[in-house]
């Protein structure tokens, strides 16, 4: 209750602002395990009590991306003159190397620099293949565009984009995405679709703002074009989003196992002064956590207390708990109505088997579950009454199931065994027999189907999915069907059962 | 969640409850029509063939216990003392009393409405003491299906009997108890007095 109640108080603290009124210090950074907690930050009590709920041992080291700084202090202007001198006021290098200091000089925390997340996406194998792939397109479009095929390198560009934003080259390699970008505009321009060339050489300066290029190299209007691509971009780009959306940061976050990406960019203002925009994305809540933008004259005052503050608001994990719960695998039960049918039954037609069942499946690895399920099934006569008794009958199902997840669903394959165990079972075709019992002198006893197992054994297959409702809770549908064959001589009266399950489940 | 997610639940919904429907209608149809305990009611028209009541009453209680599975009918023809169905005749008592006789080769036509059976057994009056081969036919009353009308027919030769035929209205009454199955075997059934056929 008590560390609720602090809990609370430092939220409602970070929320107001109140944990950033420290001054910077340049403090060294203490390796956790050494670092004693009592002398390590001077924060008000509750603040300290909430910073000791873990020991330092326990807490995890948060890590940090800082994706490469996007500078669009730019003039349309100067787009066609390659040696126009940059702009003095902003110093990108300076600029980056303080935002890699503050992030470092925190405890807990490790940071990716922006080099290290352009190598981290350069050296995957499988992101590398689809970029060769996406630079084959380009040269092919360029041979196209040149040859004065313009379709044909339109179709080869846009798979060439597609494939190069497929592997975040606009953050580990802008220039060769960007050069597939603008090839894709003067395509279309040159082909006179003005419109979609105008969005796509949009997205090009997205990528690199500062692209020049050489007076004359293009028609004219094609450089129109580009002059109002470039002009578009400045005035209604949106600059604090650099890479994209919250899903696709969420993606490079994910692969490069980091819990926060930081995206840094340069802009000058609607008065023509450079600012600074630096964004906060928190891959875990997967949301922007800061949001600011800072005139470049302050930048390097502010940005500590704006990245000290976020900092400070994104709680350190525990070791322990991160560790037992990357071991927790979780678990799935649900409950559900139950149908089922036999293909082989000794009866003239299909008798019916209806009840509910009940299951738990836990993850072991990605992909592979293990299974188990209990079914309880009441068959109801037939039609014809030809089984003489309704009777009762459990069903234990276990195995391993193949899964699949697509966003809110998970599908799944689960082959298994078996056991079904049977209540009293008598079936006839002779009416004397299911009017008068079948003891009855009238009845004839060769036309009498029992059981004489009352258990049968066999092989399982379901196939199914579960759709998940918010975070816990998830609709089960499946299908499934069994084959018995043990006791060998006692399958041919009842086999083959087919049947449907839906229900609601509950992920622990 | 996006409503083309949604759609796609619905649909599967949808395809969930079909399935079960198109499973369940192979076999959910109710075909028991003629199952229960049947008296008749009214005195018999057309030939003398079940006569006199014991006791003095003018005929006797005639009661159908049937059990239809498809087309399939099992059951027994009961005989009472009076149409007052308050005592059973009684297949202990001495021989001449006949007491039942189990229905053979019942079948049930949905088509037509009409349940067709034979008796190999007594009929109290005309042929207590006699086991003959008997044909009952009998129609579903279309517009209340707890009446049916129809004939009994002596089909045995060479009795006396022969191709005489009775009408009867039977109403149903209530369903079958394990009490409205007994037919005993009657009293020197050994000695040859197989009335009703057991």
């Amino acid at each position: 209750m008590a560390a609720c109640i602090v809990r609370c108080v430092t939220v409602a603290l970070c929320a107001s602002g109140l944990l950033n009124t420290r001054p910077a210090r340049a403090q060294p950074r203490v390796p956790p395990r050494a670092q004693p907690t009592t002398q390590r930050i001077a924060l008000p009590p509750s603040v300290e009590l909430l910073r000791t709920d873990l020991t330092d041992a326990q807490k995890r080291v948060r890590r940090v991306a800082i994706l490469p700084l996007r500078n669009a202090v730019a003039r349309a202007s100067e787009m066609l003159a390659p040696t126009a001198p940059r702009d003095a006021a902003v110093d990108l290098v300076r600029l980056e190397q303080r935002v890699i200091d503050v992030l470092r000089s925190r405890d807990f925390v490790t940071v990716m620099t922006p080099s290290a997340v352009q190598r981290r996406l350069a050296s995957d194998a499988g992101m590398a293949a689809t970029a060769r792939a996406a630079q084959a397109r380009y040269r092919l479009g360029l041979e196209y565009y040149l040859g004065l095929s313009s379709a044909q390198a339109i179709r080869s560009l846009e798979e060439s984009v597609r494939l190069y934003r497929e592997v975040y080259r606009d953050v580990s390699s802008p220039k060769a995405y960007a050069d597939a970008q603008f090839m894709l505009g003067v395509s279309l321009v040159d082909a006179g679709n003005a419109p979609q060339g105008h969005v796509a050489l949009k997205a090009a300066f997205a990528i690199s703002p500062q692209r020049r290029f050489r007076q004359g190299f293009f028609p004219p209007r094609v450089e129109r074009a580009l002059h109002a691509a470039m002009t578009d971009y400045l005035s209604t780009g949106r600059h604090s989003r650099p890479y994209g959306s919250a899903a696709r940061l969420g993606n490079i976050a994910k692969k490069l196992s980091v819990d926060a990406v930081i995206t840094v960019a340069v802009r000058n203002d609607k008065q023509g002064n450079a600012e600074v925009l630096l964004s906060a994305y928190h891959a875990r809540r997967n949301r922007f956590e800061a949001d600011v933008a800072l005139p470049i004259s302050a930048t390097m005052s502010q940005l500590e207390g704006t990245l000290t503050r976020w900092l400070d608001c994104v709680p350190i994990q525990s070791r322990v708990g991160a560790k037992s719960k990357s071991r927790s695998k979780p678990v799935f039960m649900d409950t559900s109505a139950a149908y089922a049918q036999f293909l082989v039954q000794p009866t003239r037609k299909v008798f019916h088997s209806v009840g509910f069942a009940a299951g738990v499946s836990q993850l072991v690895r990605p992909g592979l579950e293990w299974f188990a399920r209990v079914n309880m099934f009441t068959s109801l006569s037939d039609p014809n009454r030809d089984l003489l008794h309704a009777f009762n009958s459990v069903r234990l199902l276990a195995g391993v199931s193949f899964v699949l997840k697509r966003g809110a669903f998970r599908f799944w394959l689960r082959p298994g065994f078996d056991l079904h165990a049977f209540g009293k079972f008598f079936a006839s075709i002779d009416p004397d027999c299911k009017l008068f019992g079948e003891s009855h002198h009238l009845c004839d006893a060769g036309t009498v189907r029992t059981l004489q197992q009352d258990l049968l054994m066999g092989f399982h297959l379901a196939a199914g999915t579960h759709v998940a409702l918010g975070r816990r809770f998830f609709v089960s549908t499946h299908v499934s069907g069994s084959a018995y064959i043990f006791p060998l001589s006692n399958t041919d009266d009842l086999n083959f059962p087919i049947g449907v399950q839906a229900g609601l489940g509950y992920r622990f | 969640m996006v409503p083309r997610t949604r759609r796609r639940i619905v649909r599967a919904g949808l395809t969930v409850m079909v399935t079960f429907v198109a499973l369940c209608s192979g076999g959910c149809d109710s075909s028991n029509v003629l199952g229960g305990v049947w008296r008749a009611v009214g005195p018999p028209t057309g030939d003398v063939l079940i006569g006199r009541g014991l006791g003095g009453k003018s005929r006797p209680g005639v009661e159908l216990v049937l059990g239809q599975y498809g087309s399939s009918v099992s059951g027994l023809l009961r005989f009472y003392r009076s149409p007052d169905y308050d005592v059973p005749r009684q297949a202990a008592a001495p021989s001449f009393e006949c007491a039942c006789a189990f229905v053979h080769n019942g079948t049930w036509n949905a088509d037509s409405d009409r349940l067709s059976f034979t008796l190999n057994g007594c009929l109290p009056g005309a042929a207590t003491k006699e086991q003959l081969f008997v044909r009952g036919n009998f129609v579903l009353d279309p517009g209340n299906s707890s009446v049916m009308t129809g004939t009994i027919a002596v089909e045995q030769l060479p009795s006396r009997l022969y191709q005489r035929e009775q009408e009867w209205t039977f109403e149903r009454v209530e369903g079958v108890s394990q009490s409205d199955l007994a037919c005993e075997r009657p009293v020197h059934a050994d000695d040859g007095n197989v009335a009703n056929g057991q």
